[in-house]
């Protein structure tokens, strides 16, 4: 599943039940039940359709098997350490769409990532501000991504920093992460427009859409930690919201071992080029 | 898939056998599947996938033995089969399991339109178990290769299953290898773990091997394949399809290690009872899903069948052990349930031959490394 949203227009992140007031822009469309996406979602809806989103781990979605084939599908895993098994009920999505996983970093949420990366989905880990016992876990998941060889499916956010990194191409956390109010709005049952993700609860404010880089300027000002940080390019003080004085060391070392991971591939990269000279 | 995109039906025409082997899990019959009750599996077949928008469906023949019925009776099942699933639009390919033993020239033709001039037999080193009533298993070695040197020159591609057993690890891999390779000349040949499945007898209750031996002897065998075998087209399964998967290349790796089998294959035998595989659906009567012949549709004896919902549960229910915390969870998925149930009368323990698939996954992994380097820089190009 791509992860970046098209920059061009704002998506809407939508519930279902308000499909008719947003038809025509570009849409992601979440709901609990798979037979009312198929049934309320129009041949002309899916050309602005990022992807479906999948809620409260419906227990049929054999009415999406067939339905608009190729079509990403994003399912919410709300409570990985307890709902993990379930992902077997859904693999078989796989042989039509590509699926990929959300779900929490809190306690015991390694399991579901194992599993899901076992099954072949990919997953988006809603990293957050993790505590110090959450970094040794996600330190594990991302040795996996990186050097276990049963993992081919891509991990966010390590997949597309790892993406950035070794191509030495810009990446913005909050992108990768779906919570720029500059790519992707939220909009919640009653219709009201939200801004995305974590930021959903704060103020909306007049220009939602500079919210990023308002939010850089002030960290610089305020000669925050960041300020000296090598990942802020990237992070864009992804990790100091909202708790602006949380202890960025923990995800410092992640950061640092996919910067060192991006290098080391780099260089195998240029060695087996066929410009390289060098043996395969 | 039972509701993918691919439909697998493991088809027993027969359920009728001309050998006797002692460790066999089938408790057979004598009963034939008549042209008529094919017609009424492939009906309720079709109507499934057209249910669930499946478009191809694989055929699986075996028995039994699937050659006590004529090669007559298969040329009318592949011609009508045909037919009927072209109407509806599906598509059908055919595979063959067969000992061999009543094989003919009479066969060829059928072999090559509907199989695809390719069947798969079966023979064991040394054969301890596989006889024809009455007879050694020297007669049984005798008789098979003569009939598989018989279809070979009549240019049909013979891969050969092989089931190991005390003897096995005895000879060792070297001799192994060299039997089925330089002697007998088959370069497509797989090797299976024995299980104790149906009727007990005393044979069964010999059949365990010692996991770390077995462990060793895949091992050892993988080596000599890869050294001397591999790159000249000899293929050993698993050891091909794992070394496609460790080099990051589409791997087909065999059911034992599927994600869920009640996903992906179904049985039905000649009295026209539905169940998980042919391991479990002449042997287990509590585990079959339901007949075919007595039902309205398939897809609701499917969906409403308990036992089928028992094959389902099982993985769910093995990510509450240690499953969860393997290397390998992603190749194996708890293993095979009628060789877990087989030892522990229980679906929802993790094959017995846990330790021997995980040595196996770790050695083919590192023997893939020293080859290639490759696989984390294809993730990022």
């Amino acid at each position: 599943m791509s992860t970046s949203l098209p920059v061009s227009s704002i998506v809407y992140q939508i519930p279902l039940a308000q499909l008719a007031g947003f038809r025509g822009r570009p849409l992601i469309v979440r709901s609990d039940h798979p037979r009312d996406l198929v049934a309320h979602l129009r041949e002309s809806d899916l050309d602005n359709l990022a992807y479906v989103q999948l809620c409260g781990l419906p227990s049929d979605t054999d009415a999406l098997l067939h339905w608009a084939e190729g079509m990403p599908i994003d399912l919410l895993l709300d409570n990985p350490a307890q709902d993990f098994a379930s992902l077997y009920s859904f693999a078989k999505l796989l042989d039509n769409h590509p699926v990929r996983i959300t779900l929490p970093v809190e306690a015991d949420f390694e399991n579901a990532v194992k599993l899901a990366s076992s099954l072949q989905f990919a997953v988006k880990l809603q990293i957050g501000q993790p505590p110090p016992m959450l970094i040794e876990l996600l330190a594990r998941v991302l040795d996996d991504y990186l050097h276990n060889t049963t993992v081919t499916q891509p991990i966010e956010c390590f997949h597309s920093l790892l993406f950035g990194f070794c191509n030495k191409e810009s990446v913005n956390l909050w992108a990768i992460q779906e919570e720029d109010p500059a790519l992707i709005r939220n909009v919640d049952e009653q219709g009201r427009e939200r801004l995305p993700g974590r930021l959903s609860m704060s103020e909306y404010g007049p220009a939602p859409e500079s919210f990023v880089t308002d939010w850089c300027s002030r960290l610089s000002a305020e000669g925050a930690e960041c300020t000296d940080c090598p990942f802020f390019a990237p992070c864009r003080g992804y990790f100091k919201w909202p708790l602006r004085h949380y202890d960025c060391a923990g995800v410092k070392g992640l950061l640092t071992s996919l910067q060192q991971a991006a290098s080391e591939l780099r260089e195998d990269i240029a060695a087996t080029s066929p410009d390289s000279g060098a043996s395969p | 898939m039972i509701n993918g995109n691919h439909f697998s039906l493991i088809l027993l025409s027969t359920n009728q056998c001309n050998a006797a082997c002692d460790y066999c899990f089938e408790d057979k019959t004598r009963d034939r599947l008549s042209f008529e009750g094919l017609q009424i599996i492939i009906g309720k077949v079709l109507d499934h996938m057209e249910e669930h928008q499946i478009s191809a469906l694989t055929i699986h023949w075996q028995g039994g033995e699937a050659m006590l019925l004529p090669p007559r009776w298969y040329r009318r099942a592949f011609a009508w089969i045909q037919d009927a699933a072209a109407t509806r639009g599906k598509r059908v390919e055919h595979g063959l399991q067969t000992n061999m033993l009543a094989y003919s020239p009479e066969w060829d033709r059928v072999i090559a339109e509907m199989f695809d001039n390719s069947l798969s037999t079966s023979l064991d080193y040394p054969n301890l178990h596989r006889k024809v009533p009455g007879r050694d298993p020297e007669h049984y070695d005798a008789l098979w290769s003569r009939k598989v040197r018989m279809a070979r020159e009549a240019g049909i591609d013979v891969k050969v299953i092989s089931v190991l057993n005390q003897g096995t690890l005895e000879v060792g891999a070297e001799r192994f290898y060299e039997h089925f390779v330089e002697d007998l000349g088959i370069t497509d040949f797989q090797v299976n773990t024995p299980f104790p499945g149906g009727a007990d007898n005393v044979v069964k209750q010999n059949l365990s091997l010692d996991v770390s031996e077995l462990a060793r002897f895949h091992c050892e065998l993988a080596d000599i394949w890869l050294e001397r075998g591999h790159k000249y087209d000899v293929r050993i399964g698993p050891f091909d399809e794992l070394m496609n998967y460790f080099m990051a290349r589409h791997a087909c790796l065999p059911c034992i290690w599927g994600q869920n089998c009640a996903d992906e294959l179904m049985a039905v035998d000649a009295r026209g009872d539905v169940a998980q595989c042919d391991c479990w659906v002449i042997s287990y009567p509590d585990y079959r899903f339901g007949n075919i012949f007595e039902c309205d549709s398939l897809s609701e004896l499917l969906r409403n069948s308990t036992a089928r919902r028992r094959f389902s549960e099982r993985p769910i229910k093995l990510m509450q052990g240690d499953c969860i915390k393997c290397d390998y969870l992603a190749l194996c998925h708890g293993g095979c349930p009628v060789r877990t149930y087989s030892v522990h009368q229980s679906l929802f323990e993790k094959d017995p031959y846990c330790h021997l698939y995980k040595s196996l996954f770790r050695h083919m992994e590192r023997r893939v490394a020293r080859v290639d380097r490759t696989i984390a820089e294809a993730r990022v190009r």
